[in-house]
C-alpha cells in the first residue's frame, strides 16, 4: 500500500490544484481508490463533480462543497429555528435547511423536571410549550437517512427564545466556533445559529453565564420546573438596550453585504467602528456598510 | 404565522414608544435605500428597474398604442408577480391602486391626447420579481422612474381632425420623440404604517404585522394629492382603528420626507 | 419580408450573421442573491430571461412529497416583452407546455433523488423575446440551479435552428423564427446526444440531420459560455472568502 499511497499523494495534489474550482460534469478522478462523497457522482467508475464548488478531501473521501446552497445540518450544530407545525408528539422546525427539522416531544425539557416521563397530557398541551412561529435554539441530535435533522433542547442553553430580535443571514457566512453564544457590549447576548438564523437579546441574569456547561441536574430541574421557560412575555427592556440590539443587527447586515464571515471578534470590531455614526439608521447606506467593515477588519 | 408572540410584542412595544424604535434604527420618515436604472428594456417607450437592499425588485415597461379617444381609459396598468397566479388578489389590487393614481393625474392624460379623435393609450406593465415587504411603494417608485424616462413619438399630422378622416402620422426619428413628463412630475404612492400614535414610512413586513393599519398617500408636484386610502395588509386582526389625529402626523411626515424619496430615486 | 432578406445569396442574414453564428450571448449567475437560493439572467441577442430558484425546501402541498425532489416550474411572460404589447395569462397553453418541457428535461439532469421530500421552485420571467424563448429559459434555468448548489449531472444547454431551404440557420431571431420552420435542441453535457427536441412545423426528414448537428454545436458553445460565467463568479466568491 505504501507505494500506492505516495502515488495517491501526488494524485491528491493534482486534484486539489485543479483550479480549486470544479463545475457540474467535470471529471475529478478516474482512480477507483477514492470514496465518493457529497457533490459528486460516478459513471463508469469515473468520479465527476455534480456542483460548482471546491474539492474537499477527508482521508479517502472526496467531496465537492458547493459555492452556495442551503444549510446542511451536522450533528452537534447549535442552531436557531422556528416552529412551522405542531404534530403528533413532535414539532416541525424551520432551520433554513432543505427540509424542516423534527423536534420530538421527548427531546425537550418539560415543566416538572426532565427525568419524568412524557404523559398524554403533555401531548395535548404541546402548543402551550411551543407553537407555530415560536423561535428556539437547539442542537442537532441526529440525522435521518433522507438528510432531515432531529433536534433536542435538553439543556439550559437551549429552548424558547424571547427578549429580542431575529436576524437571518446566509448560513455560509456564519463561522463555526467553540461557542455560538456571546455576551456583547451593552448588556446584549447573541445566539449565532450555525444555520444563519441569529437571535439578539437582552442579557438576563439567568442566561448571564454565556454557556453554563456544568449546570448540575438539580439546578436544571429547578429551572425547568415551572412553565417559566415557555413564557411568551418579554422582560422589561429599556429603549437603550433596544437601540443597541438594532445597531448590532445593522452591523451583522453590514458584514453580510460585504460577504465577510461573521464571528464574535468581527462583530465587536464592526460595532466599534459603527459608533461614530450616532444615528444607527445611517448604517443602512451601502457605502457606510463597506466603510465600517473595512475599518473593522483593519483592526483585527 | 410567521413571527413568534414574543417577537411581535417586542416589536410592537419598540414601535409605539416615543420616538419609535425601528428594528433597523431607521427614523420614522426614512426610506430604505433603493437603486434604479432606466431605459434598459428594448421595444418600450420608457422603462425602469428598481431594486431594494433586501433583494426586492420591480421592472416597469411602458408602451403605447394609438386608439380612438372614445375607447375607454387611456392608462392601462398591469402587475405580474413572479410565482403568483393571474387571479391572485395581490397583483390585481396593486394594479387597481396604480390605475386609480395614474388616472387621477390630468397632466398625464393631457399628454396622451393626440387629436380630436385619437389618443395614445399608455400601457404601464409591471413585473415584481421578488419582494419581502409590501410591494406598493417599490412599484410606485419604479412607475415614477419609468414615466420620467418615457418618450412619445412626435405627431406630424394635423392636431385638428374634426373634419378630415385621418389616422395620426408620426415622425420615425426616435430622437424627435418628446418626453412625457415636461413640467410636471408623476405621482408617487408612499406606504405608511400606523403603529400606536406613530407613523412609519416604508414599513417592513414585520412592522406591518404589528401595525394598526397601513395607509397610502399620494405625492404629486410637491404636494399631497388624492388618492389617500387604507391598504389591506392582509393580517386581518387590525380592526381596532386608529386615532384620526395620526392622519395629520402622516401628512406632516410625507410633506417633510417625500422630496428626499424623490431625489433618492432619480439620482 | 422577401426570402432574400432572410438569407442573402451572399450568405448573410438580415442581422448580418452567417448561417452558423450565434447572437451575442450574455449571462449572469447569482443575480438576485438576496431574494433567492439561486438566480440567473440569460440574454441571447435581444431575448432576455430571468430565472429564480427557491429550494430545495419543504413542499407546499403534501402531494409534492416524493422520494425525490419535485421540480415546480412556472413561466411568466412580461407584457412588454414583445414588440407588440400583449398580455399573457399564466394558464396559457403554450406556457404550460413550456413549463412541462422544462420540468421533464431538468428532472433528468438534476440528481433529484439526493433531496427526497423537497420541492425546488423555479420561476422564469421573460423580460424580452426575440426568438429562441425556450432555449433562453433552459440556459437560464441551468445557471440558476447551479447557483442554488443543486447537484446536476451536467450543464443543460439549448439553442434553436431555423431552416432556410437546405441551409440551417443557427439561433434564429424572431423574424427568422416567424418566417421559417425551426427546431429547438437541448443537450446535457458535451455529448452529441440530444435530450430535448421540439419541432413545431412540418419539415422534410432529410433536412433534419444537418439542423440537429448545427444545433448540437451551438449548444456546446453555449455550455462553454455558461461554464465561463460559473467559474468567473466562483473565483470571485472564493477570493472574498479567502480574505
Amino acid at each position: 500500500m505504501s507505494s500506492s499511497d505516495s502515488e495517491n499523494e501526488s494524485d491528491v495534489e493534482m486534484i486539489l490544484e485543479k483550479a480549486g474550482l470544479v463545475t457540474p460534469g467535470e471529471m475529478i478522478t478516474d482512480d477507483t481508490i477514492w470514496m465518493r462523497g457529497h457533490g459528486t457522482y460516478a459513471a463508469d467508475n469515473v468520479t465527476y463533480s455534480a456542483v460548482a464548488g471546491t474539492i474537499e478531501r477527508v482521508n479517502k473521501l472526496l467531496s465537492v462543497r458547493p459555492l452556495r446552497g442551503r444549510y446542511i445540518p451536522v450533528i452537534g450544530d447549535h442552531v436557531v429555528g422556528r416552529i412551522t407545525e405542531v404534530g403528533n408528539r413532535r414539532w416541525k422546525v424551520d432551520i433554513g435547511a432543505s427540509q424542516d427539522a423534527v423536534l420530538m416531544l421527548g427531546s425537550v425539557n418539560l415543566p416538572g423536571g426532565i427525568l419524568r416521563r412524557k404523559s398524554d397530557d403533555d401531548e395535548l398541551q404541546m402548543r402551550e410549550f411551543l407553537k407555530e412561529g415560536d423561535l428556539l435554539n437547539a442542537e442537532i441530535q441526529t440525522l435521518y437517512a433522507d438528510g432531515a435533522a432531529a433536534l433536542h433542547t435538553r439543556s439550559l442553553r437551549y429552548g424558547k427564545l424571547r427578549n429580542g430580535l431575529f436576524v437571518q443571514v446566509p448560513a455560509s457566512l456564519v463561522l463555526r466556533l467553540r461557542t455560538q453564544v456571546y455576551r456583547l457590549e451593552g448588556g446584549i447576548e447573541m445566539i449565532l445559529g450555525i444555520n444563519g438564523y441569529i437571535w439578539i437579546r437582552k442579557a438576563t441574569s439567568t442566561n448571564a453565564n454565556a454557556a453554563p456547561m456544568d449546570v448540575s441536574i438539580n439546578r436544571l430541574e429547578q429551572e425547568s420546573n415551572s412553565m417559566e421557560i415557555y413564557k411568551d412575555e418579554n422582560d422589561p427592556i429599556p429603549p437603550s438596550t433596544r437601540q443597541t440590539i438594532s445597531r448590532y443587527a445593522n452591523c451583522i447586515q453590514a458584514l453580510v453585504y460585504n460577504e465577510v464571515g461573521i464571528n464574535e471578534a468581527r462583530l465587536r470590531a464592526v460595532y466599534e467602528a459603527s459608533v461614530v455614526y450616532t444615528d444607527a439608521g445611517e448604517l443602512l447606506d451601502n457605502t457606510v456598510k463597506t466603510d465600517i467593515v473595512k475599518q473593522a477588519m483593519a483592526t483585527l | 404565522m410567521k413571527f413568534s408572540v414574543s417577537e411581535l410584542s417586542y416589536l410592537r412595544s419598540s414601535l409605539i414608544s416615543s420616538p419609535p424604535l425601528r428594528p433597523d434604527c431607521r427614523k420614522p420618515g426614512q426610506f430604505r435605500p433603493v437603486e434604479s436604472e432606466v431605459d434598459w428594456l428594448p421595444f418600450t417607450n420608457g422603462s425602469a428597474r428598481v431594486r431594494a437592499a433586501d433583494g426586492s425588485e420591480c421592472i416597469v415597461g411602458i408602451k403605447t398604442k394609438v386608439v380612438a379617444r372614445s375607447e375607454g381609459s387611456l392608462i392601462e396598468p398591469s402587475v405580474d408577480i413572479t410565482g403568483y397566479k393571474d387571479n391572485d388578489p395581490l397583483p390585481n389590487s396593486l394594479a387597481e391602486a396604480l390605475r386609480h393614481t395614474l388616472n387621477a393625474c390630468p397632466e398625464l392624460t393631457a399628454q396622451l391626447i393626440l387629436t380630436e379623435k385619437y389618443a395614445f393609450r399608455l400601457y404601464v406593465d409591471c413585473v415584481v420579481l421578488s419582494f419581502t415587504s409590501h410591494p406598493l411603494s417599490l412599484l410606485s417608485l419604479a412607475v415614477f422612474r419609468a414615466l420620467k424616462s418615457t418618450r412619445l413619438p412626435q405627431l406630424i399630422s394635423s392636431r385638428d381632425d374634426t373634419l378630415v378622416d385621418e389616422i395620426p402620422q408620426f415622425n420615425d426619428d426616435w430622437d424627435a420623440a418628446q418626453p412625457i413628463c415636461t413640467k410636471w412630475s408623476p405621482p408617487l404612492v408612499l406606504l405608511l404604517a400606523i403603529v400606536g400614535d406613530n407613523v412609519l414610512l416604508d414599513p417592513t413586513d414585520a412592522e406591518l404585522e404589528v401595525a394598526e393599519t397601513a395607509l397610502c398617500i399620494t405625492w404629486k408636484n410637491n404636494a399631497i394629492a388624492a388618492p389617500i386610502k387604507n391598504v389591506d395588509i392582509g393580517s386581518g386582526k387590525n380592526v381596532g382603528g386608529y386615532n384620526p389625529k395620526v392622519l395629520l402626523d402622516a401628512y406632516d411626515l410625507v410633506q417633510s420626507c417625500a422630496a428626499q424619496v424623490v431625489s433618492m430615486i432619480v439620482s | 419580408m422577401s426570402r432574400f432578406e432572410i438569407y442573402s445569396p451572399e450568405g448573410l442574414r438580415a442581422d448580418g450573421r452567417r448561417w452558423n453564428e450565434l447572437r451575442h450571448i450574455k449571462c449572469g449567475i447569482n443575480t438576485h442573491s438576496k431574494s433567492a437560493d439561486g438566480s440567473a439572467v440569460v440574454e441571447m441577442g435581444a431575448s432576455k430571461v430571468v430565472c429564480i430558484v427557491q429550494g430545495p425546501q419543504e413542499p407546499e402541498t403534501r402531494s409534492r412529497v416524493r422520494e425525490k425532489a419535485t421540480l415546480s416550474v412556472s413561466v411568466t411572460v412580461a407584457p412588454f416583452s414583445t414588440t407588440e404589447r400583449s398580455k399573457h395569462v399564466t394558464n396559457d397553453r403554450r406556457l404550460q407546455e413550456m413549463s412541462a418541457n422544462l420540468q421533464n428535461l431538468f428532472e433528468e439532469a438534476v440528481l433529484t433523488h439526493l433531496h427526497p421530500r423537497t420541492e425546488i421552485v423555479c420561476s422564469l420571467t421573460v423580460i424580452a423575446q426575440d426568438g429562441g424563448l425556450l432555449s433562453c429559459c433552459i440556459n437560464a434555468m441551468t445557471l440558476a440551479l447551479i447557483d442554488a448548489g443543486l447537484p446536476m449531472y451536467e450543464y443543460v444547454s439549448a439553442c434553436s435552428v431555423a431552416l432556410f431551404d437546405q441551409t440551417p440557420l443557427l439561433d434564429p431571431n424572431n423574424v427568422e423564427e416567424t418566417e421559417l420552420a425551426s427546431v429547438t435542441v437541448g443537450i446535457v453535457g458535451e455529448t452529441d446526444k440530444i435530450s430535448l427536441l421540439i419541432l413545431e412545423r412540418r419539415l422534410g426528414l432529410d433536412r433534419l440531420p444537418p439542423a440537429l448537428e448545427l444545433g448540437v454545436e451551438g449548444c456546446k458553445v453555449l455550455r462553454q459560455v455558461m461554464d465561463k460565467e460559473v467559474r468567473r463568479h466562483g473565483a470571485m466568491r472564493l477570493a472574498s472568502r479567502a480574505e
